[in-house]
């Protein structure tokens, strides 16, 4: 049987004073897997690689089988034929979008945005979900970061992906707020049928979140295992 | 006072082509500049800056050579589809058009440079094409910052000279921009003109300045 996730990615970053070198591969069954590590360790760098942000010289990224990636068999989906949803660290919302506006951009083709009086089923549903009722017509900068956040997630939600990356989601927040905002993503996650990866340097998200995790330093992944071990 | 309006006319719809011009122009290379590498980007940086270093005459007397009727692009024109550029508006449109280029492209390009690619990013994992980012991401990031460009560029162009003079001459009604009337009044001891055209001409760069001005600081796009 396929695995959700079998990747390994390679690629040279030179440096002035020294290089940086990826060399990751992790293969992984569990639906909510993290990777941990400290900043700098090269897990921003295989997520935008996984999203096809950046493409690494060799390797293969696989979801379920299907190859994005593969520099032997010369496949290389752009990021917009991945199907992924990718939850940015500062979460990118579109500073010039109200929240439903950013919520809908991903169902909304052509070549202007919605309007903003929109409406679509799905966007009305997400945010009744993540309760953006009363902010649904305000824009990003009026937002406080919990709702920041979840605009960020209803934004890649309603477009159906495939799987769901998380690029530090709690490090843009304060830290009261991070428990809390943690507890909501788990509620949040237990109901949705869609694997995660995330990365985060903090272990408190991979006690609450994790299913499985993967060690990654200097560009390197270790092997998988269960998050009660984390601090063994 | 009947003598100033013909001109004021003129200038608005040579500035006003010459303008619309620049402002495609300024930012497809604004962009080409602020998101691509490739080589002779420096150069072509630095040639398209020409203008705004170079004096208008110079740039006039290029344009003479290279769409006067001799010329290999006004040969060109004038053998495909008939149209003769030297002392007609049109000429007029291409000398303002040219020396205001400058400023569009410059800060077209530090308005695409001034947007997070982080945004296109976004875009980009969330299903939505290259072109359709370009419209619905980076243009209206950055489209205060160009607004502010755009403007400068109709003053500089309704301003235009000695561009305007080499290659489309001073024929009233036709050729004769402000600038150039304020000249042609001067020369010919008309001191009432004069005064008249010079106040008009400063009333409309200074209405261009303070709209400029409001826009120049634009709204930059937060991060978090």
């Amino acid at each position: 049987m396929a695995m959700i996730w079998d990747v390994d990615l390679r690629h040279r970053f030179p440096g002035s004073t020294h290089s940086f070198e990826l060399d990751m591969q992790f293969r992984s069954n569990r639906r909510r897997l993290v990777l941990f590590g400290p900043s700098g360790a090269g897990k921003s760098l295989a997520l935008k690689m996984i999203a096809g942000l950046m493409t690494p010289s060799a390797g293969h990224v696989r979801l379920d089988g299907d190859a994005l990636f593969d520099s032997i068999q010369g496949v290389n989906l752009s990021p917009q034929r991945r199907g992924l949803g990718y939850v940015f660290q500062h979460y990118a919302l579109f500073p010039h979008l109200t929240v439903s506006q950013n919520i809908a951009f991903g169902l909304h083709r052509g070549l202007v945005n919605p309007r903003r009086s929109v409406h679509l089923d799905t966007v009305s549903r997400w945010i009744k979900v993540l309760h953006l009722e009363n902010v649904a017509n305000q824009y990003p900068e009026e937002l406080s970061g919990g709702q920041r956040q979840r605009t960020a997630l209803a934004r890649v939600l309603v477009t159906e992906p495939r799987a769901l990356l998380l690029d530090e989601p709690f490090a843009a927040l304060d830290r009261p707020l991070r428990r809390r905002l943690r507890e909501e993503l788990n509620e949040l996650l237990s109901r949705l049928d869609i694997p995660l990866l995330l990365i985060t340097h903090d272990e408190d998200d991979v006690l609450t979140l994790a299913d499985a995790v993967i060690r990654v330093d200097g560009g390197r992944a270790g092997e998988e295992f269960d998050p009660a071990n984390l601090s063994a | 006072m009947e003598q100033a309006w013909i001109p004021l006319a003129l200038t608005l719809k040579v500035a006003g082509w010459a303008t619309l011009i620049t402002m495609v122009l300024g930012v497809a290379l604004g962009y080409l500049l602020a998101r691509t590498r490739f080589p002779g980007r420096d150069l072509l940086d630095a040639v398209l800056t020409l203008p705004m270093v170079l004096p208008p005459t110079v740039i006039g007397y290029y344009l003479l050579v290279l769409v006067g009727r001799n010329g290999p692009v006004g040969e060109w024109l004038l053998g495909a589809f008939g149209i003769h550029l030297i002392f007609t508006w049109q000429g007029a449109v291409l000398a303002a058009a040219i020396v205001a280029l400058p400023l569009t492209f410059k800060s077209a390009r530090a308005a695409f440079e001034l947007v997070d690619p982080q945004y296109e990013q976004a875009a980009r994992v969330l299903g939505i094409g290259e072109v359709a980012i370009f419209f619905r991401v980076t243009l209206p990031l950055a489209w205060r910052g160009i607004l502010a460009g755009v403007l400068l560029s109709f003053a500089r162009a309704a301003g235009e000279f000695g561009a305007t003079l080499m290659v489309a001459g001073s024929i009233p009604g036709k050729t004769q921009t402000l600038s150039i009337a304020v000249y042609e009044a001067v020369q010919a001891g008309q001191d009432d003109l004069a005064n008249f055209l010079v106040l008009i001409t400063s009333l409309t760069c200074i209405a261009v300045l303070l709209a400029a001005g409001k826009l120049v600081p634009g709204r930059v796009p937060e991060r978090s």
